[in-house]
This record gives structure tokens, C-alpha cells and sequence, in this order.
């Protein structure tokens, strides 16, 4: 039973990654008095772009390149089976909460290898500014799962939703929703990508079917962080679960691409100084867990 | 007010885009777009040839044939609207069209052509038809003859008559 | 006072009116004069080199000054018969580029020159074949030499970012080698001069008078219009033609529509390279309002191909006046309404605050012109300077600010647009009844014209020499970003590489103006070396 709900899970997300975009942009499209495109038009563009044949640059270490976006991609999908979406269904066992953050950040870590690998000057600084707001996102995201570690007695993701209300948790959590917009580089937070500036920063020599793994890959990270967020509020189990979490999620693209829709991008100098900032609070939030509250 | 007076304005505003090229645009009176030929009412006089700034217009003429060609090639054209300006017989005029896309060259050729009239004296064919017919429409009853001329034998013929006039005169 | 400082190196006046004042030199007096024009505060406007052995002359440069304070145009004329002339480069930094523009098209030489190098012709273009002489046929290919790219060397200390020739924030092929430390930019070089297109070799050879304004308006992809009026304006100076009034007012709101579109495009484009997506729907969303008013007056979005050089083609329907004036009102509100709230958005003006700074003294140097200039605390503005069409009868603003950031040129033009909303408004309702054209005048052959406009990036001075047969003997344009770019680099220097494309694009570059008359020099860098000496070479 489980193994099916699994694959159900699995599929659903799947599906839904690259609708969630087309939604995205639909919202962002309205609200700049646009038509925009249709909300399958994502689907459209991975569809197309997985039929084209990819190109290499010549200089490209090709193995780190060509295997970079198929890893991301592995990585997330694997993410899904410990982190219960539509079904409250997965694989459980102890820490697997950081296996979850590990290969989500595995897949982080795969596009800034296969930008390095293509060794062109602008996926250098992509990968370059990635690094150096992944490093101090990471530095957040460890404070609060500390916390909740700490609130909750355990590392393992069925026991810790959903969370106890205390005041540690509830910093902790304002912080986690700051840090999913962020560490799903939406503006002003997409400077590792910055299309005028950078061309699309590590995934610029990407093209054809590895794009589309690649971009597939950081729409399945968005799903990711958002199902983890909708975890610490749905209930765990009932047949309203599936049904609540089917009518947040276009909730939550709504209002993450609205904020994103009426944002100038940082510079990176500006992004890490904000993520600084959350890393204090987050680590405010760990005293006050230790101290039990 | 900042970024969420904008939100509210753009929800206020409604989408702006149009649907084109799934729905057709509104365009204004005088629009300028592809030049079309009408191949009756051309005379072949060459005058949009001559202002045409890219040389969009060209004439070509077909001695053996005894036929003028007027070829206007849209792949030139740059709808500044002079030929329709300059026709004397009011044949070019822009359409609203603008969607000119084609499969081959060809399709962006439109080629008029036109019967040229032979010189009654040389036999060499010198001018359409119709151009003829145009300009005897406006000149008097006695000048019309010399129209079966080519300029060269026009010339010709008028040193002939001045000089039989002048010995007259003598 | 003009007139003393001519007498005292011994000009002659060839011609003369209220606008400019075309005066011969000895060669000699070149380089004292031109020193004395740039001391009393005249700056290099134009340069032009022409053949005129068809005109029963010698070779000859065509120096143009302009002054904001004399309110003139001067042209300094010098010959010569040995193709050898004085360089007033080392005097006047501005006229490099012209100067080095005449070696290249016209084989002429100036001494003195600090950097006698190929500017435009690429390498394999064949030594000795000068592509303006007139014995060269606008048609013809010359056998092309073959071509040895020259190495730049690679740097390890530094990452080379190349910006161009294709990058998305630069709209044309254009490049600029960008060496950053980090994040932060720590040289520049520009390359350019990738655009050839040999329009002038064309207009001198196979258009007709009344063909070149096409031809003109096309130099510019955004401000064309006033491309063909300073060619019109420029013959009709020459020939001493004066429109009729209705003609002068069409003339004005024609450039004011196309003000608003570019300044509108730019503003939008500027949020677009901050991210800032929506910013630019709006200001592209009022834009398409703008584009609809000129595709109703003139039958085309944007290029509006009315101007001949007796006037205009076509009057401006009075049933449309109306109708035009209630639009521009609604946006006019929905512009401010727009941009208060955008400037509200602190973090996003904060971006751009202090960023590419160019100093006053940098600025005038360079001759940099228009919403730039005014930005640096330059108070010029051609329309108040040099009027042209019935500016002189219209009451605006020209907005300075002393600050020389990216904010302050987003500021300029958007007091320009305000400005130019009060134009139309003003123009479209004094405007008087009349013809719009003349149609019986006679071009006098081998007359010397200039017409200048204030672009929406700044001045454009068209020279033009009329020939016979209706055709024009020279024709030279001079697009505003020409004098701008060499300005990019000192404002580049220090910033973050996150703000390079912003930086660029806030003089507005327009490549394609400047390059009209510029053919590659593929591999070669214009500045060799570290940037203060490139702009040492350029700049002083």
C-alpha cells in the first residue's frame, strides 16, 4: 500500500512541478496586465525542450556537465519519497529530515558543478553567487531544523508534524517561509541566475534535454520546499489532506509569485546581508528552544 | 504607496495584451502597409520607380517582347507611401495588410505588364499603351500624331519640320 | 566675440547666418583656433571629411563646433592638396574618432595624431582603397586582404568577462571586455564599430535628395525621425528653404511622440535589467498608447517617413487633434500615477543610486551629450540652445541634475517625458492653419548645410554638401551616443558586475547610430592598456 501511495505521490509531483510554474507565471502575467501564456505552456517548453539533442561547449569537462542536471534532477525525485506530498505517505526513519535538506542540496550543489564544468566566464560567477547565498541560506535552514529538532525530540520527519505551537517554533517558522522564497530563487533572490546580467548564470550552456532536466530540477525544488512548508500545517492524515494540500499549493504560488512580481533583484552583496539577518533570528529562535519555550 | 499601489493599479487595469496574431488588430485610417498594384489602371510611366528610396519599383523593359514589366518586390519595400503619392493614375495604393510573410522570393514579386506601343517610324517599341493613351487624353488634337513616335524619330521629325519651315520662311 | 577670435587667426567667411557660420582657415591657424574654440567654450560637434575634387576643390575637413553660450555652430573649414593636415586631437579630445574616420574613409592624414590607427575599416579591408573617395563606386567590392586576428592577451589575474557581442542586455552586436575582481569591475575595454552599413557612401551615390530622409530615418532604430529632420533641416540650411509654420509644429510633435516612445522604452528597459519585470510592462504598457497616437498620425508605428525636404507629407487630421490631446492627457495621469509609486519602491531606486557615476569634468571632456550630459550637470539642450522648428515659440524645461548616477539619468528623462507631454499639449493646440510643404524651390549645388536635433539621447548634427542633379555631394550624420561611449568605461570603473548592464545602458546606447558609418575592426582594441590610460588617450 505504501509503495503505491508512494507512486502516486511521485507521479503527482511529477505533473504538478512544471504546472506549478505555468500558474506562476500566469499570476505574474496578471498582474503586469498581460494575457500570458497558458498554465500547460511549461509543460510545453519540457516536452519540446526534452525532444532537442544537447550541446556541449568544447572546452566542458563533460562528464561533470552532462551528468550535473540528470543528478539534480535524481536527487529531488528521491527527496519526494521521504517527504509526504498529496499522500501522507513515505519512507521514515531517523534523520531522515536531513537526508532531505542533504539531497536538496545535493541537487544545489549538481548545477553549480555542471556550471563550473561548462567553463564559460558567466556560469562561473552564476555558480559563484550561488555558492556564496547557498552557504549563508544553509547556515538558516540548519537553525531551524535545530530548533524543531530540539522542540520536537526528533529528526525524522513523521514525528515532528505536526509541530507544537511554542514561540521557538513560531520564529523559526516565519523564518522557514522566508527561507523557502529565497531558496527557491525567486526575484529579488534569482541574482545566481540573473537573466541581463549573467544569462541564466550556471545553466547558460545548458540546452535541449539537459535544460530541461535542469529546469524540471528547480521546479521539482519549489514543490519540494513548498511541500515541506505545508507539512507543519496540514493535518497529518484523512481524506481532507490530500484535497487541503491540492488547493494550498496554488495558494502559495500565488502569493510567493505576486511578492516576486513587484521585486527589483538584489545584488548579491545585499542578498547575503539579508540572509544574515534571518540566520540571527533563526539562531534566536534555537536559545529560545533550548531554553524551552 | 510603493509596489502595492501598482498591484492594485495593474488588477484595476485589466490585461492590456491583445490576442493577436490569433485575433486581428484594429489599425487606424492610413495605415501604411503592403503596396498593391492595380494592374488595370497602371500605365507603366515609372514615376513610383523613379522616388522609390529602395528601389523596391523596377521597371524593366522587354524590347523583343514589346512588353514593359513593372515588378514591385515587397522584400524592399520600406512603406514609405511615394509611389502612391507620385501615381498619376492613382493604380498603387497602400493596403492595411502588413502580415507578409512567404514561402519562396517569388511570392513577394508583383509584376504588371504592359503592351508597349512600336514607333511608327523605327518600328522599335518605346512606350506602353496605355501611357499613350494617357497623355493623348491631355494634349491637343494636332500634337497627337507625334505620340506614334518614338522620341528619337519625334526629334527627328521635329528638326525635319523646323527646317522646311525655316526655308519656307527663306 | 567668435568674430575676433576668427579675425584673429585670420578665418575667412565663406558663409554666414543666424544659426552658423561656415568660415575657411589656413592649416596652419587649425590648431591655435581650434585650441582658443575649445578654451571659450565651444565643444567638437562634428567632423567631416569630404572629396571635393568634383566640386573643382581639393581635399578637405570640415571641423563643426558648437557653443551653448554663443548659440552657433561653427564650421571651420581646412584644405589641402597633399592629403596632409594638422590634428587638433591633441587639443580638442573629441574629434579622434571623426579624425580618424577621414583616414580611413578618405586616406587623408593628420599630424600629429596621437593614435593614427584604423578605427572603422577591418583588416582585411585592402591598404589604399578609400571607400568615401569618389572614384570608389557605391557598389563595388574591393579584393579583401587577408586578415591576421590580433591576440589579446589572456590575463589570469583578473576574470574577462566578455558583454557582447551577443548578450541579452545589449540590444545590438556590441562588446565590451569587462575585467572584474570578484564582483567588482575592476577595467573596461569597448570594441565596437560592428555595424556597417554604409549609408552615406549610399546616399551620396545612388539616392536622390528627397530619397535620403528614408534613408536617414533608418539610421536609428528607436529615433529615426530626428535623423531625417537634422537631414532635412540641414538642406534646407543649406539652400536657405523656410517651412511653413503648420509644417514646423507637425515637425515638433512628430519628435516629441517619438521623445516619449524612446524615453518610455529606455525607463521600462531599465526596470527590466534591475528585475524588475513589472516596471517594465507599465512603462511599456503606456509606450503602446504612445505608438498608437504616431501609427494614427503618420501610418506607421515608428517610422513615421513624413519629412521631405520641402516639409511634411502629411497634415495632421484636426478631427484626430482632439482625440490625440485626451489620450496624452490619460497618460500623462497614468504616467506620474505609474512612476510615484515605482519611485516608492525604495530598495529598487536604491539600486541604482551612486552607481556609474560621471563626473562634470569627465563629462565635458568627452563631449558627451543630451540626457547624459544633463545628468552629469550639463545645462545643454540643442531645442533651447539652437532651436529648430518652432521650439523657439514653445515654453519647457530642460532638467539638470548635478548628481552624474544611473538615478539621475533615470530622473532626466523622466522630466523629459513630463516635458514632452506639455510640448504636445502646447504644440498640438497653437498649432497654426497653412501648408505643411513647399513645393517650388531650387537647390543651389557645392552649399554647405547643417541641421542639428535634439535627439532623445542627445544632439545629432547632419552635415550635408549639395551636388547637382539633386543629389547630395556629402552627406555625414552624427548620431548622439558616438560622443557618449567613451564616457561607459570611466563609469563602469569600481562598480559591481551585477550593475555593468545597467550602467551601459543608462547613456541610452544606440550601436547602430554609431556605427552607421563604421565598418569593424575585428580583434583590434580601441584602448589598448589599462583603462585610465585609454581614457587619458580619449579623454584629455
Amino acid at each position: 500500500m505504501t509503495w503505491v501511495a508512494l507512486a502516486v505521490n511521485i507521479l503527482f509531483v511529477l505533473f504538478y512541478a512544471p504546472l506549478m510554474d505555468g500558474i506562476e507565471r500566469q499570476v505574474r502575467a496578471r498582474l503586469q496586465c498581460r494575457k500570458g501564456p497558458p498554465i500547460t505552456q511549461t509543460w510545453w517548453d519540457i516536452l519540446k525542450l526534452l525532444r532537442r539533442p544537447p550541446v556541449a561547449p568544447e572546452k566542458a569537462v563533460r562528464p561533470i556537465f552532462n551528468l550535473a542536471p540528470l543528478v539534480a534532477f535524481a536527487a529531488l525525485l528521491t527527496a519526494f519519497i521521504l517527504v509526504p506530498t498529496l499522500l501522507p505517505h513515505s519512507i521514515t526513519f531517523w534523520g531522515d529530515l536531513i537526508l532531505v535538506i542533504y539531497l536538496m542540496n545535493s541537487a544545489t550543489l549538481a548545477l553549480v558543478f555542471g556550471g563550473f564544468a561548462s567553463q564559460n566566464p558567466y556560469a562561473h560567477i552564476g555558480a559563484d553567487r550561488e555558492v556564496n547565498i547557498f552557504l549563508v541560506e544553509e547556515l538558516a535552514l540548519a537553525f531551524v531544523i535545530v530548533t524543531l529538532a530540539i522542540v520536537n525530540g526528533s529528526l525524522t520527519i513523521e514525528k515532528l508534524f505536526p509541530v507544537q505551537l511554542k514561540l521557538s517554533v513560531a520564529i523559526a517558522l516565519i523564518a522557514f517561509v522566508v527561507l523557502v522564497y529565497i531558496a527557491s530563487a525567486r526575484i529579488p533572490f534569482d541574482i545566481p541566475e540573473a537573466e541581463p546580467e549573467i544569462v541564466e548564470g550556471a545553466l547558460i550552456e545548458y540546452s535541449g534535454s539537459q535544460l530541461a532536466f535542469a529546469k524540471y530540477a528547480i521546479y521539482l525544488k519549489r514543490l519540494l520546499l513548498f511541500s515541506l512548508l505545508l507539512n507543519f500545517v496540514l493535518p497529518r492524515n484523512g481524506v481532507v489532506r490530500p484535497l487541503l494540500f491540492v488547493i494550498a499549493l496554488p495558494i502559495l504560488s500565488i502569493i510567493y509569485a505576486s511578492i516576486e512580481a513587484y521585486c527589483g533583484r538584489y545584488r548579491v552583496t545585499e542578498a547575503i546581508r539579508l540572509l544574515k539577518r534571518i540566520s540571527i533570528v533563526t539562531m534566536i529562535s534555537w536559545v529560545i528552544a533550548i531554553a524551552g519555550w | 504607496m510603493g509596489r502595492f499601489g501598482l498591484i492594485f493599479k495593474s488588477i484595476a487595469k485589466g490585461r492590456v495584451t491583445e490576442k493577436y496574431p490569433f485575433a486581428p488588430i484594429e489599425l487606424p485610417e492610413g495605415f501604411r502597409g503592403k503596396p498593391e498594384i492595380d494592374p488595370e489602371k497602371c500605365i507603366g510611366c515609372g514615376a513610383c520607380a523613379t522616388v522609390c528610396p529602395p528601389s523596391a519599383i523596377q521597371i524593366h523593359v522587354d524590347e523583343e517582347q514589346g512588353y514593359k514589366t513593372i515588378d514591385l518586390f515587397l522584400g524592399r519595400c520600406i512603406f514609405c507611401a511615394r509611389c502612391e503619392e507620385v501615381c498619376p493614375a492613382e493604380a498603387i495604393r497602400l493596403t492595411k495588410e502588413f502580415e507578409l510573410a512567404a514561402a519562396s522570393e517569388e511570392d513577394l514579386h508583383q509584376v504588371v505588364k504592359l503592351k508597349m506601343a512600336k514607333c511608327a517610324g523605327c518600328g522599335r517599341p518605346f512606350d506602353t499603351v496605355r501611357h499613350l493613351q494617357f497623355i493623348a487624353e491631355k494634349l491637343p488634337e494636332e500634337q497627337k500624331p507625334m505620340l506614334a513616335l518614338c522620341p528619337d524619330c519625334r526629334a527627328k521629325l521635329a528638326s525635319k519640320i523646323l527646317t522646311v519651315a525655316a526655308r519656307r520662311h527663306r | 566675440m567668435v568674430d575676433k577670435i576668427l579675425a584673429e587667426y585670420g578665418a575667412v567667411v565663406l558663409d554666414r547666418n543666424a544659426k552658423r557660420l561656415v568660415v575657411q582657415v589656413d592649416d596652419k591657424q587649425l590648431r591655435p583656433l581650434a585650441e582658443k574654440l575649445f578654451e571659450s567654450g565651444f565643444y567638437y560637434a562634428n567632423g567631416v571629411g569630404v572629396d571635393e575634387r568634383g566640386l573643382g576643390h581639393d581635399f578637405a575637413m570640415y571641423h563643426v563646433f558648437a557653443s551653448e553660450k554663443d548659440k552657433l555652430y561653427l564650421v571651420v573649414k581646412v584644405s589641402t592638396s597633399n592629403l596632409k593636415l594638422p590634428s587638433i586631437t591633441p587639443v580638442i579630445p573629441g574629434s579622434n574618432w571623426a579624425e580618424r574616420e577621414a583616414m580611413d574613409m578618405l586616406g587623408l592624414e593628420f599630424e600629429g595624431h596621437p593614435e593614427p590607427e584604423r578605427l572603422i575599416l577591418p583588416d582585411d579591408w585592402p591598404k589604399g582603397v578609400y571607400p568615401l573617395r569618389k572614384e570608389f563606386d557605391y557598389n563595388e567590392r574591393p579584393e579583401f586582404v587577408e586578415r591576421k586576428p590580433e591576440s589579446t592577451p589572456q590575463r589570469t589575474d583578473v576574470v574577462q568577462l566578455p558583454l557582447g557581442p551577443y548578450h541579452p542586455a545589449l540590444h545590438e552586436p556590441e562588446y565590451f571586455e569587462i575585467h572584474v575582481d570578484g564582483e567588482v569591475i575592476t577595467d573596461a575595454k569597448y570594441r565596437g564599430f560592428h555595424i556597417h552599413r554604409g549609408m552615406e557612401k549610399l546616399a551620396e551615390g545612388r539616392l536622390t535628395l528627397n530619397q535620403v530622409p528614408f534613408l536617414a530615418e533608418r539610421i536609428c532604430g528607436i529615433c529615426g525621425f530626428t535623423h531625417s529632420i537634422a537631414y532635412c533641416q540641414a538642406v534646407a540650411d543649406a539652400a536657405g528653404l523656410d517651412w511653413p509654420e503648420r509644417a514646423k509644429y507637425i515637425g515638433v510633435i512628430l519628435l516629441e511622440i517619438e521623445r516619449l516612445h524612446s524615453h518610455l522604452l529606455w525607463v521600462g528597459v531599465v526596470f527590466h535589467l534591475l528585475g524588475f519585470d513589472s516596471g517594465f510592462m507599465h512603462m511599456w504598457r503606456i509606450r503602446e498608447k504612445v505608438m498608437d497616437i504616431a501609427e494614427a498620425l503618420t501610418g506607421n508605428r515608428k517610422t513615421y517617413g513624413l519629412v521631405l525636404i520641402g516639409g511634411m507629407r502629411r497634415d495632421i487630421d484636426e478631427s484626430r487633434k482632439n482625440w490625440v490631446l485626451k489620450t496624452l492627457t490619460e497618460l500623462r495621469e497614468e504616467t506620474e500615477r505609474v512612476s510615484k509609486d515605482i519611485f516608492g519602491m525604495k530598495e529598487l531606486i536604491n539600486r541604482i543610486k551612486g552607481i556609474g557615476v560621471l563626473p562634470k569634468e569627465d563629462a565635458r571632456a568627452l563631449g558627451v551629450l543630451g540626457p547624459v550630459a544633463r545628468a552629469s550637470g550639463i545645462d545643454t539642450d540643442v531645442r533651447r540652445d539652437h532651436p529648430y522648428l518652432a521650439y523657439d515659440k514653445l515654453d519647457f524645461k530642460v532638467p539638470v541634475y548635478p548628481e552624474g548616477d544611473v538615478l539621475a539619468r533615470l530622473l532626466v528623462r523622466y522630466d523629459e517625458i513630463i516635458e514632452s507631454f506639455r510640448l504636445l499639449e502646447q504644440a498640438l493646440s497653437e498649432m497654426p492653419q497653412g501648408d505643411v510643404m513647399i513645393e517650388d524651390y531650387t537647390i543651389p549645388s557645392g552649399r554647405v548645410g547643417l541641421g542639428a536635433t535634439e535627439a532623445p539621447r542627445g544632439e545629432d548634427v547632419h552635415f550635408v554638401i549639395t551636388g547637382v542633379e539633386s543629389k547630395v555631394y556629402r552627406w555625414h550624420p552624427r548620431a548622439p551616443t558616438y560622443n557618449n561611449l567613451p564616457s561607459v568605461p570611466i563609469m563602469l570603473r569600481g562598480n559591481n558586475i551585477a550593475d555593468a548592464p545597467i550602467i551601459i545602458a543608462s547613456i541610452d546606447p544606440c550601436f547602430s547610430c554609431t556605427d552607421h558609418v563604421a565598418i569593424v575592426r575585428k580583434g583590434k582594441v580601441i584602448w589598448k592598456g589599462p583603462l585610465g590610460e585609454g581614457v587619458k588617450q580619449v579623454g584629455r
